[in-house]
């Protein structure tokens, strides 16, 4: 009787070493581009001969960093929720586990999850000194870029895109499905130039509260996102 | 055998209920309905509770450290704000909105006059912010606590860390706020059955209970829900209430519904504190309904109430006025805290 039970436990401990075995931690990071080159806070990008527009701030969420192989989920981020703060660094890097090496898809959202938002008051980087938690309602902003272009006929020329809000008909959390060839590490590349060329910033330049405008701006920031693979 | 295991399973029920009771860690009357506000989020305890209040009374919240949370919402007036239609902050500034007296916030899902937010933690958020209020941010006041000759201890005390998070910060006022519970007027103990009406009251009760109670509904006096009670736009204010949230036309005009207790220590009354007086309120409900699409139903056809049948409604109205609240000491400043607390 003890035997058998010893030789099954050791039989599920080497069951658990072998899937641990599995298992490898990764990293994937997120690189901000304007135009295909490092971001850089302040410079005067030029859109057009006469134009031009700088970005000041430029802070997101990332939340449920998820990796597929054929359509089976085989790995994820350790932590849920990622702040990327162009202030901060250029560079996000977000440690991820993954069962096996090989992984065809991968997917995030850009922003909260409905859940995470309705909970409110959380630490760490969703702690409100993070200045993503509105605080003339409740809920996280999702997005943040702010910044001057000539294009704005607004009050110092500024633009401000505070995208958020998490309940129908203004949800603005946006899934991003990327296919990959399957190498960890990778870059995914955020180039806020997409953005601009997407928004029309001489007519949609501040949007700071949930609406359809919110909406419509979220719409866009999947497509800022790529994958690059060497 | 069989009804001795009943017996156990019964009083295993009964432990459950009365621990998910307790489990808020409120004490609150049994002809209270279940809280709405997540304890799991916050865990209520004493010390929290103390600590939330002394950054209620501390005017550290605000830019100029002149403003405390008290300004606005003093014990002595329900937590309202008495005698001003509009309330005041930082640099004498005016808001828009008349400073709504706080009580009984655990039964509450959505807070301010347009319920733009819906979760207590995150509320303080607004007035720390507000340029008419306090002026200040979250941030702020996380680097002036981080630098407090007091705070820093009090928060290693309780949090083994002498970390301050803004998560910390507004979780520590939530708890205070939670603390402040009325259900001790002589409503409360007619309910305990340890008071009894006069004749007045009972026909004040009866009126309250056939024109008002669906929307001001026991034992809270209010559902609150959002409604138009057809008061006249103020043309200087322009204030459209929750559709400002929402975006949805069918909110125009739409209020939090407040409680009728208090009603006494928490003039003005309304959300722009137009009148001073429940003569006036009623006189409203009575003679000056103004109708629109948005109308609340149970005003479509008006209220009609003689003036005796006034008279014996503000008798029952003044049932709810709990006194033992508004004096209590546990909700009251502690001095002792800001002795020797000048310059930080």
């Amino acid at each position: 009787m003890y035997l058998k039970t010893t030789y099954s436990c050791l039989f599920f401990l080497l069951c658990s070493f072998a899937v641990k075995a599995q298992k490898t931690t990764t990293e994937i990071s997120f690189k901000l581009l304007f135009d295909n080159l490092p971001l850089e806070l302040a410079k005067q990008y030029p859109v057009s001969e006469k134009d031009s527009l700088t970005i000041d701030f430029l802070k997101f969420y990332i939340s449920d960093i998820t990796f597929f192989k054929e359509g089976t989920q085989v790995g994820k981020s350790k932590e849920k929720h990622h702040l990327i703060d162009a202030q901060n660094s250029l560079i996000y890097k977000a440690l991820c586990t993954i069962k096996k090496e090989k992984f065809d898809t991968i997917t995030f959202l850009v922003g909260l999850d409905s859940k995470t938002q309705e909970k409110g008051i959380q630490g760490g980087v969703l702690d409100p000194t993070s200045q993503m938690y509105w605080t003339w309602q409740n809920g996280f902003i999702n997005f943040k870029l702010e910044g001057k272009s000539s294009l704005c006929p607004t009050r110092k020329n500024k633009f401000q895109f505070h995208v958020g809000g998490f309940q129908e008909p203004y949800a603005t959390s946006q899934e991003v499905s990327l296919k990959v060839k399957g190498a960890a590490p990778l870059v995914i590349e955020v180039d806020v130039a997409s953005f601009f060329n997407a928004i029309d910033i001489s007519q949609t330049n501040t949007v700071t509260s949930p609406n359809k405008n919110a909406v419509m701006v979220s719409k866009v920031l999947p497509t800022l996102f790529s994958v690059h693979e060497n | 055998m069989k009804i001795n295991r009943i017996i156990i399973g019964l009083s295993i029920v009964l432990t459950a209920t009365y621990c998910g009771v307790k489990k808020s860690g409120l004490e609150t009357p049994e002809y209270f309905p279940v809280p709405h506000y997540n304890f799991d989020n916050n865990p209520i305890s004493k010390a929290k509770t103390r600590l939330g209040s002394n950054l209620f009374y501390d005017p550290l919240l605000s830019a100029n450290n002149t403003i405390s949370c008290a300004s606005c919402h003093s014990p002595y007036a329900g937590f309202a704000h008495t005698d001003h239609d509009l309330s005041h902050g930082i640099y004498d500034s005016i808001g828009t909105r008349n400073a709504p007296p706080l009580f009984n916030l655990a039964w509450q899902d959505r807070f301010m006059w347009d319920g733009a937010i819906d979760n207590l933690d995150a509320q303080a958020l607004a007035p720390i912010s507000h340029a008419t209020e306090m002026g200040s941010s979250i941030n702020e006041v996380v680097a002036k606590l981080k630098e407090h000759k007091k705070y820093p201890g009090l928060f290693l005390e309780i949090y083994k860390d002498s970390l301050i998070t803004g998560e910390r910060v507004l979780k520590v006022l939530a708890q205070f706020q939670l603390s402040l519970i009325s259900c001790n007027s002589k409503y409360d103990q007619v309910q305990k059955g340890a008071a009894s009406y006069t004749p007045k009251e009972i026909s004040g009760y009866n009126i309250y209970k056939s024109n008002c109670a669906n929307c001001h509904a026991e034992p809270l006096f209010s559902t609150y829900g959002f409604a138009n009670n057809g008061l006249v736009l103020d043309s200087t204010l322009k204030d459209i209430g929750r559709q400002k949230i929402t975006l949805n036309p069918k909110d125009s005009l739409h209020f939090k519904i407040p409680s009728l207790r208090n009603l006494n220590y928490t003039f003005p009354y309304m959300h722009d504190g137009r009148f001073k007086t429940l003569r006036e309120v009623l006189k409203h409900y009575t003679q000056k309904i103004q109708n629109s699409t948005t109308l609340s139903t149970e005003l479509k056809n008006g209220i009609s109430l003689t003036k005796k049948q006034q008279t014996d409604l503000i008798s029952f109205l003044n049932t709810l006025n709990d006194r033992d609240f508004v004096v209590s000491q546990k909700h009251q400043i502690n001095r002792s805290f800001f002795i020797n607390t000048e310059g930080n």
